[in-house]
C-alpha cells in the first residue's frame, strides 16, 4: 500500500494497476479470438458441429447481419441513456465536491458492483466479506466443475431453466439491497440472497445434475432445427 | 440525499410500495412521518421530458433571484458571466452581458508592480464568490457553509423508492427533475417554529424538506423581496420555481442541445435498426434456424 494507511502512494499504484488492466483485457480478447477459431462458437441446442455443411452457415453474412442488427438495437437503449437519463445510474452526491475529510453518509458503489457490495456487507466479519465478495466470481471460473449434468443446454434442462431465472432474480435483489443501508431487514434479506447465491452454485448446480432428467437431446444442430420447424408448424 | 433514512422511514418505504395503487393516484408525499423530511412535490418544468427545453423568461427571473438574493451567501464557481449569453439559457445579449459583468469586480494581477488589484470583471471571468474562502462564509453563516451553486441542482435529490425509481427512467414516464424539484420545495418548506418539543441550536432553522429538518440557511426569500417586470406575480412559490430552474440551467447548460441531439440520434438509429433487421430477415430467409 506505500504506507501504513491508504493515501496517495496507495492512489497511484492503483491507477497503475487500473492502467494495466485494459491492457490484459486486450489479451483476454486475443484468447477469446483464439478460442472461436478452435472449438467453435456454442448454439442454443449446446451440440457439437456434426457437419459443417448441415448444421452451420457462413459467418458472414448470417452472424454479421445478425449482430449488427443486435448492435444497432442496443446503440439505441445507450443512445436513451446518454442522452435523455444521463444521472439515471449515477448518484446526486458525485456531483458534490471530494472532501477527504468528510465521507457521505451512505456509501454507494457504481451500480453494477451492488450485488457484491450486498454480499461484502451481509458477511458480519470485514475479511470474510471480502472473501465472499471475490468468491462470488470465483464461483463463475470454477462453474465447469460445478455443472455435473450430461447435458450442456438449458434448452433441454426444465428445473434448470427455472432455477437460472430464479438465480437471476437473486442477483437483481442482491444489487437492489446493496443500494439499501444495511438496517433491518435489509440485513436479514441479503444474508439470504447471499447464502442462496453460493447455493446456486456450491450446492444446486452438482445435485442437480445428478438428479434431473433432462429432455431428450438432439443428435446435431440440424435436427434440432427442424425439430423446432416440425413444432411451430403443427 | 441519502443520509435520513431511519427505520420508520425504511418501513413507511415498504407501506408506501404496498401502497402503490394509493401513490399512483397522486400521493407522492407518502413516506412523511413523524418529523421525517418530507418528500418535494413534482413540478412541471418546460425542460423536462422528451423534447424539453428551458424557458427563457423562467431562467431571466431565476437569474434575478439568485443575483439579488442568493449570490450573497452562495458561490457559483463555474458559471462565467458570458454563458449568460449562450444559446439555450437566459439569452442575454453581447451587450447584456458586459454590461452585467461590469457592475462586478475581481481580482486581477499581479501587475507590473507585483501587487494584485481589482478590476471590473469581463465576459470572460467568472462568477466573482461572496466570500473570500470557506472559512469567511461559516464565520459569517452561523458555521453553516453555503455549498457552491455551480452544479447544486444536481448535487441534491431525493429518493423515490422503489418501484418509482425504474419508472421514472423510462419513456414516456421520465422523471429526471429530482433536484429542482428538491430545491425548490425547499425555499418554501420553512417553519418559523419547530414542532413541539424539539429545539434548536443556534444559527438552525426548521425545514420540511431537509435532510434532517435542521438546515444553517435563514429563510432566504419570502413574497415580494425581488422585482419581477414581466409580469409574473412576485410570490415565493414564483420565485422558487424559477431560481430552481436557474440553478438547473447552470448545473447543465447545454441541455436543450442534449435533448435536441438525442432526438436525432434516436430517430436515425431507429431507421437504421430497421433497415438491418430486413436486411438479417432476408439474409436468414433461406437458412431454416
Ligand atoms: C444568508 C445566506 C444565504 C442566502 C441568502 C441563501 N443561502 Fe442557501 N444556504 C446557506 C447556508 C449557510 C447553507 C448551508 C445549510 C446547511 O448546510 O445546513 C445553504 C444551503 C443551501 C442549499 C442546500 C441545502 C441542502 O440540501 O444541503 C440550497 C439548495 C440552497 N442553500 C439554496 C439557496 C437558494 C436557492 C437561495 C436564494 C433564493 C439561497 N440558498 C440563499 C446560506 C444562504
Amino acid at each position: 500500500m506505500g504506507g501504513y494507511s491508504v493515501d496517495n502512494p496507495t492512489l497511484n499504484r492503483f491507477f497503475s494497476l487500473h492502467y494495466l488492466l485494459p491492457f490484459m483485457i486486450a489479451a483476454v480478447v486475443g484468447l477469446h479470438v483464439w478460442a472461436l477459431h478452435v472449438v467453435g462458437q456454442n448454439n442454443p441446442a449446446g451440440v457439437d458441429i456434426k457437419d459443417v455443411e448441415k448444421d452451420s452457415v457462413p459467418f458472414t453474412p448470417h452472424a454479421t447481419m445478425k449482430d449488427a442488427t443486435g448492435i444497432a438495437a442496443f446503440v439505441m437503449l445507450y443512445a436513451w441513456f446518454v442522452f435523455f437519463i444521463p444521472n439515471f445510474l449515477g448518484d446526486a452526491d458525485n456531483y458534490i465536491m471530494a472532501n477527504p475529510l468528510q465521507t457521505p453518509p451512505h456509501i454507494v458503489p457504481e451500480w453494477y458492483f451492488l450485488p457484491f457490495y450486498a454480499i461484502l456487507r451481509a458477511i458480519p466479519s470485514k475479511l470474510g466479506g471480502v472473501i465472499f465478495m471475490f468468491g462470488a466470481i470465483v464461483m463463475l471460473v470454477i462453474l465447469p466443475w460445478l455443472d455435473t449434468s450430461r447435458v450442456r443446454s438449458a434448452v433441454y434442462r426444465p428445473i434448470y431453466k427455472i432455477l437460472f431465472w430464479v438465480f437471476i432474480a437473486c442477483v437483481i435483489g442482491l444489487g437492489y439491497l446493496g443500494s439499501q443501508p444495511p438496517e433491518g431487514g435489509a440485513v436479514l434479506a441479503a444474508r439470504i440472497l447471499t447464502t442462496y447465491y453460493f447455493a446456486h452454485f456450491l450446492v444446486i448446480l452438482p445435485l442437480l445434475g445428478l438428479f434431473e432428467t433432462p429432455k431428450e437431446v438432439p443428435a446435431s444442430i440440424n435436427d434440432a432445427v427442424l425439430a423446432k420447424h416440425a413444432q411451430s408448424k403443427a | 440525499m441519502l443520509s435520513k433514512t431511519s427505520l420508520g422511514m425504511i418501513a413507511a418505504r415498504y407501506v408506501g410500495a404496498a401502497l402503490l395503487g394509493a401513490a399512483l393516484l397522486g400521493a407522492p408525499a407518502f413516506a412523511e412521518g413523524g418529523h421525517d423530511q418530507a418528500k418535494p412535490s413534482r413540478l412541471s418544468w418546460s425542460f423536462a421530458g422528451f423534447f424539453g427545453h428551458y424557458d427563457q423568461g423562467q431562467l431571466q427571473r431565476g437569474f434575478k433571484v439568485f443575483r439579488e438574493v442568493c449570490a450573497n451567501c452562495h458561490s457559483a464557481e463555474k458559471l462565467a458571466f458570458r454563458n449568460l449569453g449562450e444559446p439555450g439559457g437566459p439569452g442575454f445579449s453581447e451587450a447584456q452581458v458586459k454590461a452585467l459583468a461590469e457592475q462586478y469586480k475581481v481580482k486581477d494581477g499581479p501587475n507590473d508592480a507585483g501587487d494584485m488589484f481589482e478590476r471590473p470583471a469581463r465576459p470572460s471571468d467568472n462568477w466573482p464568490s461572496p466570500f473570500a474562502n470557506d472559512n469567511a462564509a461559516r464565520a459569517a453563516n452561523g458555521g453553516g457553509l453555503p455549498p457552491d451553486m455551480s452544479v447544486l441542482a444536481k448535487a441534491r435529490s431525493y429518493k423515490r423508492g422503489f418501484p418509482w425509481f425504474v419508472l421514472d427512467g423510462l419513456p414516456g414516464l421520465m422523471y429526471q427533475e429530482h433536484g429542482a424539484d428538491y430545491i425548490a420545495a425547499l425555499l418554501q418548506a420553512y417553519k418559523d417554529e419547530p414542532p413541539h418539543g424539539v429545539k434548536l441550536d443556534a444559527g438552525q432553522y426548521w425545514n420540511d424538506i431537509m435532510p434532517g429538518n435542521r438546515i444553517a440557511m435563514p429563510k432566504p426569500i419570502s413574497d415580494g423581496q425581488v422585482d419581477y417586470t414581466d409580469g409574473t406575480p412576485a410570490t415565493l412559490e414564483n420565485y422558487s420555481k424559477d431560481v430552481s430552474a436557474f440553478l438547473m440551467w447552470m448545473a447543465e447548460p447545454k441541455l436543450d442541445q442534449r435533448k435536441k441531439t438525442g432526438f436525432r440520434v434516436l430517430v436515425f438509429m431507429a431507421i437504421l435498426t430497421g433497415l438491418l433487421y430486413a436486411t438479417k430477415k432476408r439474409v436468414w430467409a433461406s437458412t431454416p434456424h
